[in-house]
């Protein structure tokens, strides 16, 4: 796998603008990603539907539609379903972190993380999206091959 | 690949989760029981008691009367005819009881119950005395039901309901007397009078005692939740401070440890845009600091108060000095202030100069300088409407003092308005603009409000100009030294600091 790796658009989704502002200048630092960034749900909404970003970091508490509505909203539409979630959230108790794996997010990290914590968390959540998704297009070329067989 | 330190993987053992956990929210904690409750069980507990008196005494009633009737039909018609009604009106009276204590209609049902038996008691004296003629011994023993019919009354009324029906009591003895018509009647009476009395007076004593019982449970209940509310509220306060720490702290280690990368510190301007973002975070986890610390110092002062009585305009007069020029440009701004000079509130009077504080600031801070803040104090009769728990409305009506802050700025979405006396809310439009704030001012108002057994709303449509008006009700309290003599002058006029 030597060819040039693809350039990541992530999407962050956060409230607090200092956090905007350091994951903007921050994560082009660690890794082949490009960031955009939305200020609450509903915007994070049209922006993932507009973008299909490789990868999204959802903030919990904010105005409008919230962290775990967003990432139901997304797991919900099939054209989204598949972009590797994670939610930063400055909710740490157990109870939250339950509810933010169970509405579909991939990744539940707590406030605060550092940003070459956060870039590693999304190299992996690509991956294993990436992997997933070639399996699914694996077993889909494979099916009908069996059917021929019969 | 190894993974973030505090970071939670996804299927990870709760356990390994390396970020700390604060403690759970007190709200979800078992119910406790209310001094409502109490009150409602003690009014169950009566209901309960009347359906079973009133039963018993209907059907009690019936058969003695009816049976009366039946064994007098032959000898005395018109007397069995006499006995046959009242063995039917007074159970019916008895049975509308019953009805009425389904109806959780107390008073009426137990007035029901005693008049059933009052009715039954004297009408078969009467009969008694007109068929037998004198005949003391019978009398007597119907005069030990009129004594009974206090205690009944004791145990199911208060203490007027006692009073009440042993003065009907003593009435009917005494006609009862007067119609026995016999040299020892003056005696007859003084016996029953005797029993009365002493029924009434053990009752009494007994529906005082359980009265006073009542009351020092509602003052425990009110103490214990007030005191509930303020660990609430403490509890609230940790949680939201946990909250608000993390995003100005993982901004600053987050440029930190961008600093850390050597292409980072190779490029001069970008370390030096980096020092100084990590710098801001910095005097922005400070400057929260300062505010929490300043939060907690007011929170901790603001249960031990002794409720006084506070004249609302020298504490708006003294809550307008202390507005921090730093924050807000007060100098040339108009305040209409329209509070009458005797308007006093219960309360404390720290308090309601930092509610007045907080309140005209941001009416000042959150308007254009042309525009002017209104303040106005009115005496209102503030209904509060409570379900019960047989789901029946109850409401409690109390003289407050209602104070009115408006401004004609931008408004606050009816969306948002609920949030905004949250610790540490703050619109979105104010997070990116200039007005500098913590998101604590109506917070603060919002506590001392509810520790002085206030409230606190706002209303505003979100329409630009046409503004916010904030609305404090506070319980009122007479003028010190008058006894409220003098009617409300109001008085208008024009403050320009």
């Amino acid at each position: 796998m030597e060819a040039a790796p693809k350039r990541h658009t992530i999407l962050v989704v956060d409230d607090n603008p200092d956090l905007r502002k350091l994951m903007s200048l921050g994560l082009p630092d660690l890794g082949d990603f490009e960031v955009i960034t939305a200020e609450d749900g509903i915007e994070g909404l049209t922006q993932c539907a507009e973008l299909q970003p490789s990868c999204m970091v959802i903030d919990v508490m904010m105005p409008g539609l919230d962290g775990y509505q967003l990432v139901r909203a997304i797991r919900g539409d099939p054209q989204t379903a598949h972009i590797p979630l994670i939610i930063l959230t400055a909710k740490v108790q157990e109870k939250d972190q339950y509810i933010g794996l169970a509405s579909g997010a991939d990744q539940y990290l707590c406030k605060p993380v550092l940003p070459s914590e956060l870039s590693r968390a999304i190299a992996k959540a690509i991956t294993i999206g990436e992997a997933e998704r070639n399996r699914k297009q694996l077993a889909l070329v494979e099916e009908p091959f069996e059917d021929n067989q019969r | 690949m190894d993974d973030a330190p505090s970071a939670v993987p996804a299927g990870a053992a709760p356990a390994s989760s390396a970020a700390p956990v604060p403690p759970p929210a007190t709200a979800d904690a078992t119910p406790t029981p209310t001094f409502a409750d109490a009150r409602a069980l003690d009014l169950r507990r009566k209901l309960a008691l009347l359906t079973i008196f009133n039963a018993v005494a209907a059907g009690f009633i019936f058969v003695l009367l009816l049976g009366v009737a039946l064994s007098l039909m032959h000898s005395n018609g018109n007397l069995a005819l006499t006995f046959a009604v009242l063995g039917v009106v007074a159970p019916a009276l008895a049975t509308l009881g019953i009805w009425l204590a389904r109806k959780e209609r107390a008073t009426l049902s137990a007035t029901a119950l005693v008049a059933a038996i009052l009715l039954a008691t004297f009408a078969a004296q009467l009969a008694v005395i007109s068929v037998a003629g004198i005949d003391t011994a019978q009398t007597l023993l119907f005069f030990a039901v009129y004594p009974l019919v206090i205690v009944i009354a004791g145990v199911l009324g208060d203490r007027r309901f006692i009073v009440i029906t042993a003065a009907v009591a003593l009435v009917l003895s005494f006609v009862v007397a007067l119609a026995l018509n016999t040299p020892y009647s003056g005696g007859i009476f003084i016996y029953a009078l005797l029993q009365e009395a002493i029924a009434t007076g053990v009752m009494v004593l007994f529906a005082t005692g359980y009265r006073i019982t009542l009351r020092d449970l509602a003052h425990t209940q009110q103490e214990y939740d007030r005191l509930v509310r303020i660990d609430g509220l403490k509890e609230q306060f940790i949680t939201s401070v946990n909250h608000e720490l993390r995003n100005p702290v993982m901004a600053m280690l987050g440029y930190i440890d961008l600093l850390q990368l050597p292409r980072n510190r190779a490029d001069a301007e970008r370390l030096a845009l980096l020092v100084d973002e990590a710098n801001r975070a910095g005097q922005d986890l400070r400057a929260l600091l300062n505010s929490i610390l300043e939060t907690r110092r007011m929170d901790q002062g603001i249960e031990d108060f002794v409720p006084q009585p506070v004249n609302v305009r020298d504490a708006l007069a003294a809550a307008m000095r202390l507005i921090d020029p730093r924050e807000v440009q007060v100098a040339g701004r108009e305040v209409r202030v329209r509070v009458p000079p005797n308007l006093y509130i219960m309360g404390d009077p720290v308090h309601l100069q930092q509610i007045l504080t907080n309140l005209v600031s941001n009416a000042l801070k959150y308007s254009s300088k042309d525009d002017p803040v209104d303040v106005l104090a009115v005496r209102v009769i503030d209904i509060e409407e409570q379900e019960g728990r047989w789901g029946r409305k109850t409401t409690t009506e109390r003289e407050m003092i209602e104070i009115i802050v408006r401004d004609y700025g931008l408004g606050i979405p009816p969306a948002d308005a609920p949030l905004l006396f949250q610790r540490f809310a703050r619109l979105p439009r104010d997070l990116a603009s200039k007005v500098i704030g913590n998101g604590l001012g109506l917070y603060l108002c919002r506590v001392l409000t509810e520790v002085m057994d206030g409230k606190i709303w706002l209303e505003s449509t979100g329409i630009p100009g046409k503004g916010t008006t904030f609305y404090v009700r506070l319980p009122t309290a007479a003028a010190p030294g008058t006894l409220n003599a003098t009617p409300s002058e109001e008085s208008v006029e024009s403050v320009t600091p």
